[in-house]
């Protein structure tokens, strides 16, 4: 190991100052690296400073942190003033992309599109902002938000089981009834990360399951990996109305990357339902596919509509913040790494799938949907990184 | 026979005693059914539902009891309710009768023939009448601990099952009957690593056999429940000894040894819970924490479900509604001796053996009661 570390050092691969400040977002409990993540980087000869308590909202205490080799600094301002990159959670707030300087990598979930003021904020700043959201994968997909929907797939199941309770204003079904009693029609909408998840969770629960969606390839694709268990159903408004109206849950699990959730259930098919049936919006964080769903929050989560449970709250996977900061670590770790051993040019100059995550750098930005929606000057990465083919 | 069935009348209780589908079948059988209005109305079965199979819906509860012979219903009955019962007129529900000196004494003044759910027997042991609710009871304590596991009920924000490449809660159920049995199902099928503890061999062999190498089973021995309760996301008691108070095998001490964060849910509460640190809570405010510890101890948890719940209590108790009914209630209890055990108080008189015991009335056996 220390033979390694000496070859790279000699290959003029320096450590790198990597920075994790602690959240300040509303009940945000996720961290930017877990100590395992944090041990991998200083066993790649790289220095890890952590702000005080940064994991303490998910059991990692500053003393794991320090076992992994990484230092403890009492504040965010240290972590920003001495990381050379900062590695987040959350996009930063106001507060702190004040403290981003110029040349600092960021490497967090960014969602500039619809946030004008932090993507002056970022431009004003001078740093090389990467947003985990807009990385691609090799097999297709964005393989840092597909960690996100898988915990809110599997999520989804279980707080619809919780909303179907008479207290919650639910219809008072157990989600897999019991022997001789019916189970819950649960109807899942859109076999992405998300539906599949949430197929996977219902029947292990044993409902009735199921899945709409418009890819006939994936509903190939489903019925291979669960077989009869579950009914497949190709999404059509008709589709959708016989099947959305008969539903105890439906998950509404429609995502298209990068644009507002088409709203496949009217609120004519949600008055039709059951009184106490339930609807969880997982496509909320893109404005949800239901026509009555508005977020929420963990705090208040549910609200009713037309005599149906609503469940609709953005940001679901911060509910199970420790399960979800290990599954966004097992994404964005050969990322991380790469930007610290390779340092951020080289890594983006090297990693096709690695640059598309680059939004803003020294002021531009370069990312052309954040671009457009700001209508400012896009200037792409390959230019920005001074990288000609 | 006139059946009658009130509205429930405790707070939040929304099952009730038959469902149409039941009322149907009595019909069918010649009786006469009839229902207080909006008696299912918090589960979506209508007046129009049931009349359509033949019950006549009457406006109130007065009605219902002035005229039934039999009364059908899932709670036990209220003061305002007991008051109703007349001398030789049937009560068919859930009584519980021991822990409740006041219940019983109305009761024996009403001369009513009190048959309680709870104590009907099978010929294969067990409280047919009472599975159901341990069914429902078993499998709502995983997603009640699944949801108190997230960070804004004061958990540790772990998913149950975990998502590949993430490892799933460690979930351990106290108890392999029941409760314990369908707790596991749900654990395992949501994904999580599921360890049984029961003191008995046979009944961990039995969920080896039922759920293969997905379940890990532990003999139970106080270090067993120490090392894994204090490792555990999720621990589920499921301990019930009928007719006993649930054995505290969770102390103080092993609470305070688990993660922060970590869950328990004591399905046992209804029989003074199985953990130390327990308490009676409610649906409308259904937790507490206690060094750190989420508790859910909902008494009555099948009541949050109480549509699948009245249909599965209506499965089993429709063959002896039928049998009641049917027969006359005398020929019914005379002919099933597992109905027999059922019958807590004939007219005045004590004929279950520990509820005459718990509050010191006379005992008169059932046969001698009956005349048999």
């Amino acid at each position: 190991m220390l033979s390694l570390r000496r070859q790279r050092q000699s290959r003029g691969n320096g450590k790198m100052l990597v920075g994790v400040p602690k959240e300040i977002k509303n009940h945000e409990y996720r961290v930017g690296l877990v100590p395992a993540s944090v041990r991998e980087l200083v066993h790649h000869g790289h220095e890890v400073l952590v702000e005080t308590q940064a994991g303490a909202g998910i059991g990692f205490d500053d003393k794991a942190y320090e076992a992994a080799g990484a230092k403890v600094l009492n504040t965010a301002d240290e972590v920003f003033k001495k990381a050379e990159m900062i590695v987040k959670v959350k996009e930063p707030q106001a507060v702190e992309y004040g403290k981003l300087r110029e040349g600092q990598v960021l490497f967090t979930y960014l969602h500039l599109a619809p946030d004008a003021p932090q993507t002056r904020g970022l431009m004003e700043s001078g740093c090389i902002a990467i947003a985990y959201e807009t990385v691609t994968g090799a097999s297709g997909g964005l393989p840092l938000l597909s960690p996100m929907s898988e915990v809110a797939g599997r999520m989804s199941v279980q707080v619809g089981a919780h909303c179907l309770e008479k207290e919650q204003g639910g219809s008072g079904m157990l989600l897999g009834g019991v022997p001789g009693v019916a189970a819950s029609k649960v109807v899942i909408i859109g076999g992405g990360v998300s539906g599949t998840n949430a197929a996977r969770m219902a029947m292990g629960m044993e409902a009735h399951v199921t899945v709409i969606d418009r890819s006939i390839e994936r509903l190939y694709a489903l019925d291979l990996q669960f077989g009869p268990m579950l009914n497949t159903i190709y999404s059509t408004v008709d589709a959708i109305e016989s099947h959305v109206t008969g539903a105890d849950l439906v998950v509404g699990a429609v995502l298209v990357p990068g644009a507002a959730a088409p709203k496949l259930v009217t609120r004519e098919m949600v008055k039709r339902m059951r009184p106490g049936s339930v609807l969880v919006d997982i496509a909320i964080d893109q404005g949800g596919c239901f026509e009555t769903s508005r977020g929420t929050t963990h705090d208040n989560p549910t609200y009713m509509e037309e005599g149906c449970v609503h469940y609709c709250v953005t940001n679901m996977p911060g509910a199970v913040a420790r399960t979800s900061t290990f599954a966004l670590n097992n994404a964005t770790l050969p990322f991380t790494l790469a930007l610290a051993n390779k340092g951020h040019q080289r890594a983006l100059a090297e990693d096709l799938h690695l640059r598309q995550g680059l939004n803003v750098m020294g002021g531009r930005v370069t990312y052309k949907a954040v671009a457009e929606a700001h209508s400012l000057d896009y200037q792409p990465p390959e230019e920005a990184l001074g990288i000609s083919y | 026979m006139l059946i009658g069935v009130p509205k429930e009348i405790k707070n939040h209780e929304y099952r009730v005693g038959l469902v149409p589908t039941s009322a149907g079948e009595l019909v069918h059988n010649g009786h006469e059914v009839i229902i207080e209005t909006n008696a299912g109305s918090g589960i979506d079965m209508t007046d129009a539902d049931y009349e359509a199979v033949g019950a006549k819906i009457v406006e109130t509860a007065d009605e219902v009891f002035a005229r039934a012979d039999m009364v059908i219903k899932v709670k036990e009955p209220q003061a305002e309710e007991r008051k109703k019962l007349r001398p030789g007129q049937i009560l068919f529900t859930y009584l519980h009768l021991a822990p409740d000196p006041e219940q019983t004494k109305d009761l024996i003044e009403s001369g009513a023939v009190c048959i309680a759910y709870e104590t009907v027997t099978s010929p294969t042991g067990g409280l047919p009448l009472l599975a159901p609710m341990s069914e429902v009871a078993g499998r709502m304590s995983i997603q009640a601990g699944a949801s108190c596991l997230e960070k804004a009920q004061g958990g540790r924000g772990v998913l149950l099952g975990g998502v590949p490449g993430v490892p799933p809660a460690d979930v351990v159920i106290l108890g392999g009957g029941i409760v314990g049995t369908n707790a596991a199902m749900m654990a395992l099928g949501l994904g999580a690593c599921v360890t049984i503890v029961d003191r008995s061999a046979d009944v961990l062999r039995r969920q080896v056999v039922q759920f293969g190498t997905d379940v890990r089973t532990m003999f139970s021995t106080r270090t067993a429940v120490e090392t894994l309760v204090a490792g555990a996301d999720l621990v589920i008691g499921g301990v019930l000894i009928p007719g006993a108070a649930a054995p505290k095998l969770v102390t103080c001490e092993m609470v305070a040894s688990m993660k922060p964060g970590a869950v328990v849910v004591d399905v046992a509460i209804d029989q003074g819970g199985c953990f130390e640190t327990s308490h009676a809570t409610t649906h409308s405010d259904p937790t507490y924490v206690v060094d750190d510890v989420v508790h859910y101890c909902v008494a009555n948890m099948p009541g949050g479900v109480a549509r699948t719940s009245t249909f599965a209590l209506n499965n089993v108790t429709l063959p002896f509604t039928l049998a009641l009914a049917n027969k006359g209630y005398k020929q019914a209890l005379a002919d099933d001796p597992h109905l027999r055990e059922g019958l807590n108080l004939h007219e005045g008189r004590v004929t279950y053996q520990p509820v005459a015991e718990a509050l010191g009335h006379d005992y008169v056996t059932s046969e001698k009661a009956l005349g048999l």
